[in-house]
């Protein structure tokens, strides 16, 4: 019990953060204005929610079995969507406006997707995930595009960044131990450095010109990078990008507050 | 063994018979009670036949493949009626409510009939937990429908995102019944509180929103 306990800390922090979210997003719902934004951003908190809660149950009743059909996992699906879709409704434009960034979102969703096959060989489970996670990720570099959230610079940085730790990844597979301990570390060193210069951005937009929606994509993009670091993390390196995620979820709310208040 | 169908035959005729008799949101109302009861039985069969295709256990089935079919079954005659026919928010929200009380009616019947009705208490802490959780997560799926049709957001992520957490939401409820202690009681609890959670801010936005 008191292992659980301690294995589940971290999740009980997470659901303690969103009931936290949830309480200030539900205030935006009553609040009427932008009601869709605020529903859907409460239902994706929800979802969150959900996920925690289902991940302690099931650790709590079958400790150390299988689950065929991961239902926490749906909730994250979830999650992923309903996000989505706060962020379809903010920035809108045409596709070809960010033709490229999408196209390397999309190669990078699609090596995500079969690196994390690579080390689960859950097929299933992995390609459903990685199509919904791949979608929010689109729409946040679609809406950081729009929202000019990321000057030129920036964007080759960011595009380099996502490059060398992909293929960085997947050299891991093919070199010898003693390589592999150092090319690994590396990785999560500039896994991290990417996920402190966007969370860095967001503050910076916060304190600077405060545009809301590239507020929204940019603590969005926070949220998204942590999550994509903890799925390529285990042990220390996943509690820390674990926490990087608790640090989006407050930045995500301020900026969708923002939004709201803007009219 | 108990005839799930001549069950179905049984309920639904007097219901049918009713509804020449009724007009307005009281045809409305029993129309989707008896849907509710028909995908019911038609979550069972498909439910059914994927546990045996795969090979699970009945616990394991009613916990992993269970919530997914029933959520996705009673979401589809909703979407049936939000996209074919001009329906008010109001009515929307009358077949929803009809879905999931039919279906956890006839449920609940099956398995009455299956495990015996000697235990009063029982009865009803089941009537008030499945009763009630699956009129829940589906008012928490029409909310999510109704707001994003009335704001011109609908949109397939949001849809499925709102079913996908109606899903989790029954898996949940199914986990935690599963075993018996302390789990079972908060299982119990769960879609009464939530219903009671989902109330308020039903109610508020009801005020602005004609739901």
């Amino acid at each position: 019990m008191k292992y659980i306990l301690y294995q589940n800390f971290l999740n009980i922090i997470h659901m303690v953060l969103m009931v936290y979210i949830m309480i200030r997003s539900y205030k935006l719902i009553s609040n009427g204005r932008k009601l869709m934004l605020a529903v859907y951003f409460t239902f994706g908190t929800v979802s969150l929610f959900m996920e925690d809660l289902y991940w302690i149950a099931y650790d709590f009743l079958r400790p150390e079995t299988r689950m065929p059909v991961a239902a926490n996992e749906i909730a994250e699906n979830a999650a992923f969507l309903l996000l989505s879709a706060v962020l379809a409704n903010v920035v809108q434009g045409r596709l070809k406006d960010a033709a490229h960034e999408l196209i390397g979102t999309v190669l990078f969703a699609m090596a995500s997707i079969g690196l994390w096959i690579a080390w689960s060989g859950e097929w299933i489970q992995d390609i459903v995930g990685g199509i919904a996670f791949g979608y929010l990720m689109c729409r946040v570099v679609f809406s950081m595009k729009l929202s000019d959230a990321l000057s030129v610079n920036e964007w080759r940085l960011l595009g380099l960044g996502v490059f060398i730790v992909t293929a960085g990844e997947i050299i891991l597979f093919y070199v010898p131990e003693s390589v592999k301990m150092i090319l690994d570390l590396a990785m999560y060193g500039l896994m991290f450095i990417i996920a402190v210069l966007l969370v860095a951005k967001t503050a910076a937009e916060f304190k600077g010109k405060c545009r809301t929606q590239a507020l929204l994509s940019l603590s969005f993009a926070c949220f998204v990078w942590s999550l994509c670091s903890m799925y390529m993390s285990e042990k220390y390196y996943y509690i820390v990008f674990y926490l990087v995620s608790m640090v989006s979820h407050p930045l995500m709310l301020r900026a969708l507050e923002k939004e709201v208040e803007k009219e | 063994m108990i005839y799930a169908e001549n069950i179905l035959i049984c309920i639904t005729i007097p219901l049918i018979f009713s509804l020449p008799f009724v007009r307005g949101s009281a045809r409305r109302m029993i129309a989707s009670v008896l849907t509710g009861m028909v995908v019911c039985l038609l979550g069972a069969y498909i439910s059914g036949f994927l546990s045996s295709v795969s090979g699970m256990s009945p616990e394991d089935t009613a916990i992993f493949i269970s919530p997914i079919v029933e959520e996705v079954m009673k979401l589809l005659p909703l979407l049936f009626v939000l996209f074919m026919f001009e329906t008010e928010d109001r009515h929307i929200v009358v077949t929803a409510v009809g879905i999931g009380s039919g279906f956890a009616t006839f449920e609940n019947c099956c398995y009455i009939l299956t495990t015996g009705a000697e235990r009063l208490g029982y009865i009803m802490v089941r009537g008030f937990a499945v009763g009630v959780m699956h009129i829940v997560s589906m008012i928490a799926v029409t909310i999510g429908l109704v707001l994003a049709r009335r704001y011109k957001a609908m949109s397939f992520a949001g849809l499925l995102g709102a079913l996908s957490i109606s899903t989790c939401f029954h898996a949940l409820y199914n986990l935690l019944v599963s075993e018996p202690g302390v789990s079972s009681v908060i299982g119990y609890i769960l879609p009464p509180l939530t219903a009671i959670l989902l109330y308020l801010p039903y109610k508020r936005l009801g005020e602005g929103t004609k739901i």
